[in-house]
């Protein structure tokens, strides 16, 4: 299942005033939209002021939206331009007075977020279960030997969990996502 | 190196990046408070009598509930998870029904799976929604665009994602208004 397509009929309900398609967008692209904003927004406060606005401004410009395209990419859209405003709202209060060309530049952030956008929705479609055991090894570092302490759980498990979610991930992303080697891929700070 | 092998590699790269593993805020209930009209007299029906205990709209564009008031009526578990059961509240809208349920002793939704409701007449079944209960909390809000006066019971499936659409037969819960 491809999570930056237009999916089954959310786009269209969603464009056609359907309030519970909201709630689906929402637990679909949450976590998504997030990663834009913290790419370029300093603290939680203001992550969550970018994440609900990214909601509010899409439902307001649901018309706008063609239910034949993906809905992926035009809520990244917004997110990043919802993002680009409230750096730009906070420079402003922070001062001193910005001139018209320093506000024209963008957060060197927020230049190339779309990948970590579209894997970040993909992992959110992932099974909680799967989901974690990529988290343990890609951010935390973790070996599979490790994971499967960490966890409880043999490590034959984790490398099966370790597989399907690569494949997932392939299906999701439409490329393969090849899997690692045993060895952690980030140890610092992550001990 | 293959645009393909390129791409697996930087996605690798993206998995290891703070963002992608920042934790979600939880203001899908500002966002649904922000978009949802306000509430004016409907017509009444058999659901909105069920209704009257309740209410609360606060603000502009606010559908709430008052949680002290007690509930609409209530979904007992099945033997498919005896120790289940909801409140349920019910608010009328111009857009539709919402339906507040507040689920206890529902286990999360096994990997592959997830929760759905329906509300049900004599010979139909519309469905209002999806959860899964894998974040602790068993607030879940649902909505009914058909006339609910028509579709009294409200169930709770579990659903396999491999399955299609269809209702399944494994129903978790039930309750009548």
């Amino acid at each position: 299942m491809r999570h930056n397509g237009g999916m089954d009929d959310l786009g269209a309900r969603f464009r056609a005033g359907d309030t519970s398609a909201m709630t689906e967008l929402y637990h679909r692209y949450a976590g998504a939209v997030t990663t834009v904003a913290r790419s370029a927004l300093w603290s939680d406060d203001l992550v969550a002021d970018a994440v609900q606005q990214t909601f509010v401004k899409a439902w307001g410009a649901r018309a706008d939206f063609d239910p034949d395209r993906p809905l992926a990419p035009w809520l990244y859209a917004i997110a990043r331009r919802v993002a680009i405003d409230i750096v730009r709202r906070e420079r402003r209060r922070q001062g001193p007075e910005p001139t018209e060309a320093d506000l024209a530049v963008l957060p060197a952030e927020l230049s190339d977020v779309w990948e970590t956008y579209e894997v970040r929705a993909a992992l959110d479609g992932l099974p909680p279960d799967e989901r974690e055991v990529l988290r343990l090894h890609y951010f935390e570092g973790r070996t599979h030997v490790e994971i499967a302490r960490i966890l409880d759980i043999p490590v034959g498990t984790v490398k099966s969990r370790s597989h399907r979610a690569h494949g997932r991930l392939g299906d999701a992303l439409g490329h393969l996502v090849a899997e690692p080697d045993e060895g952690p891929r980030r140890m610092e700070g992550h001990q | 190196m293959s645009s393909h092998d390129d791409r697996s590699r930087r996605t690798r790269e993206t998995l290891a990046d703070d963002a992608v593993w920042a934790a979600t805020p939880d203001v899908l209930d500002d966002v649904l408070a922000a978009i949802e009209p306000p509430r004016r007299d409907m017509p009444r029906r058999r659901w909105i009598a069920a209704a009257a205990a309740i209410v609360a709209v606060l603000g502009v564009g606010s559908v709430l509930v008052d949680r002290t008031e007690p509930p609409d009526f209530t979904l007992a578990g099945t033997e498919l998870a005896p120790a289940a059961a909801a409140d349920v509240r019910v608010v009328e809208t111009p857009a539709g029904v919402v339906l507040r349920l507040e689920i206890a002793g529902l286990e999360p939704a096994a990997s592959g799976s997830y929760y759905q409701g329906w509300v049900v007449s004599d010979d139909a079944a519309v469905s209002v929604g999806t959860f899964h209960m894998r974040g602790g909390d068993g607030s879940v809000a649902f909505w009914s665009g058909v006339d609910t006066s028509d579709y009294p019971e409200l169930i709770i499936t579990r659903q396999a994602e491999t399955a299609g659409p269809a209702r399944s037969d494994q129903v978790v819960m039930t309750g009548r208004a």
